[in-house]
């Protein structure tokens, strides 16, 4: 799995390089501004980004967890780790740009709001599930550990997804949905190209992350460190 | 030549395309900031009154209280708009005057009359808000830190690994890809 990350990371890098700029340019530079919110609207085009691949990671990282739990192949749970320490990144990035954005158009930095609030449980959910692994000596009940408090956690994801429609939130609802998409062309394009961008660089972080996790597990095993123990 | 870089510098390749990565961001920084200058930088109150422009500029500050009286049938208004201590007064004419508040800060669009010495709007705007879009962009900057530290750990663990007696090429080895 290793050979295949490294073989192929590189594409994910570079394609979602190349998506990110273009996105960033049109985003910033050519795409026009909104009649309601003027030149401030050009943040969406990386919360939304930052939010949906959060989201995202915290799916795969529980995805890898159930596959860890079935199979118990250490580097499927290096991946859900890897994951993790990617899915705080993101997911704080989504809340930072999120608050930026209320500001100028709620006029508030934060509010109790449904989306707001499920969306930092899924933070603290991922702080805590990488603190649950550096608490625990043994590899072996570490890793399994973990992947049942992702699996856990993962029950808020659909209430992140569905919060703006379950309850009354300051929050706006989806923009692309199933009902239709409420945006402009003009705009959807850039949303498109950086959504597409951050996905591709999510995919290539895990990956590079997951071998950082791995090598350091085997530099640690070939040392002799974890006679006995060795997790690999 | 990318080739030998790529096997026996993995480094310098890592250097190489961080390289890269920073020019092509420091392209959109200066044709975002273009952007910026041309179609959004604002003038303030102030500064009109001191270096009076030529051609369209655009205005930021706000509509002084007890100063709007609308002209409904011309689409007229007239108001004082204030910023940085001083006022000038404005004469607007150009769609939607009902948006025009008192004590509501916007940017209008137009030519400053050194002869009246008054501005002449003919279209008025939202606030750029400028500073909270460049802050919110700035995380890009911890996203690539965070990117170039861990490609630069995997790479030093790489090395680390094949330099060092105990590696030992096994089923699946890591030079293999």
């Amino acid at each position: 799995m290793i050979r295949m990350i490294r073989k192929y990371e590189d594409w994910f890098g570079v394609a979602g390089g190349i998506c990110i700029a273009v996105g960033l340019y049109l985003g910033l530079a050519a795409s026009p501004p909104d009649y309601y919110q003027g030149e401030v609207v050009r943040i969406m085009y990386i919360h939304v980004p930052f939010a949906s691949t959060s989201m995202t990671a915290y799916f795969v990282m529980t995805a890898a967890s159930l596959w860890y739990l079935w199979k118990r192949n250490p580097i499927v749970d290096n991946m859900a780790h890897a994951t993790a320490g990617v899915g705080v990144f993101f997911t704080a990035g989504a809340l930072f740009t999120g608050s930026i954005w209320g500001k100028p158009t709620w006029n508030t930095w934060w509010t109790w709001d449904a989306r707001l609030v499920s969306f930092t449980i899924l933070l603290l959910i991922l702080i805590g599930y990488l603190m649950l692994r550096t608490f625990i000596e043994d590899k072996e009940r570490e890793a399994r550990y973990a992947a049942v408090l992702a699996i856990v956690g993962a029950v808020d994801l659909p209430i992140v997804h569905f919060s703006v429609e379950w309850w009354r939130t300051l929050h706006q609802p989806l923009s692309v949905s199933p009902r239709g998409i409420a945006i402009a062309g003009a705009m959807l394009f850039p949303l498109i190209l950086m959504s597409a961008g951050f996905y591709l660089i999510l995919t290539y972080m895990v990956g590079v992350r997951t071998q950082m996790l791995y090598l350091q597990q085997l530099l640690e095993a070939k040392k002799g460190r974890l006679l006995g123990e060795v997790h690999l | 030549m990318a080739r030998f870089i790529y096997e026996r510098h993995p480094m310098k390749r890592l250097y190489l395309r961080w390289g890269g990565i920073l020019a092509v961001g420091f392209l959109i920084v200066i044709l975002s900031a273009q952007r910026y200058y041309r179609d959004v930088y604002s003038l303030t109150p102030d500064l009109i009154l001191s270096r009076p422009p030529f051609g369209t500029v655009r205005i930021l500050g706000m509509v002084e209280a007890g100063t709007l009286v609308k002209e409904t049938p011309s689409n007229q208004a007239r108001f004082s708009l204030s910023g940085n201590g001083q006022r000038i007064p404005v004469l607007y004419q150009g769609n939607r005057p009902d948006d025009l508040r008192e004590l509501k800060t916007l940017v209008v669009i137009g030519q400053w009359d050194g002869s009246n010495r008054q501005f002449l709007a003919h279209e008025m705007d939202l606030i750029p808000n400028y500073g909270f879009i460049t802050t919110a962009y700035l995380i890009m900057l911890p996203m690539g830190l965070f990117l170039f530290m861990m490609e630069h750990r995997v790479l030093l663990l790489y090395n680390k690994i094949k330099e060092s007696k105990i590696y030992e090429p096994e089923v699946g080895s890591l030079d293999e890809g």
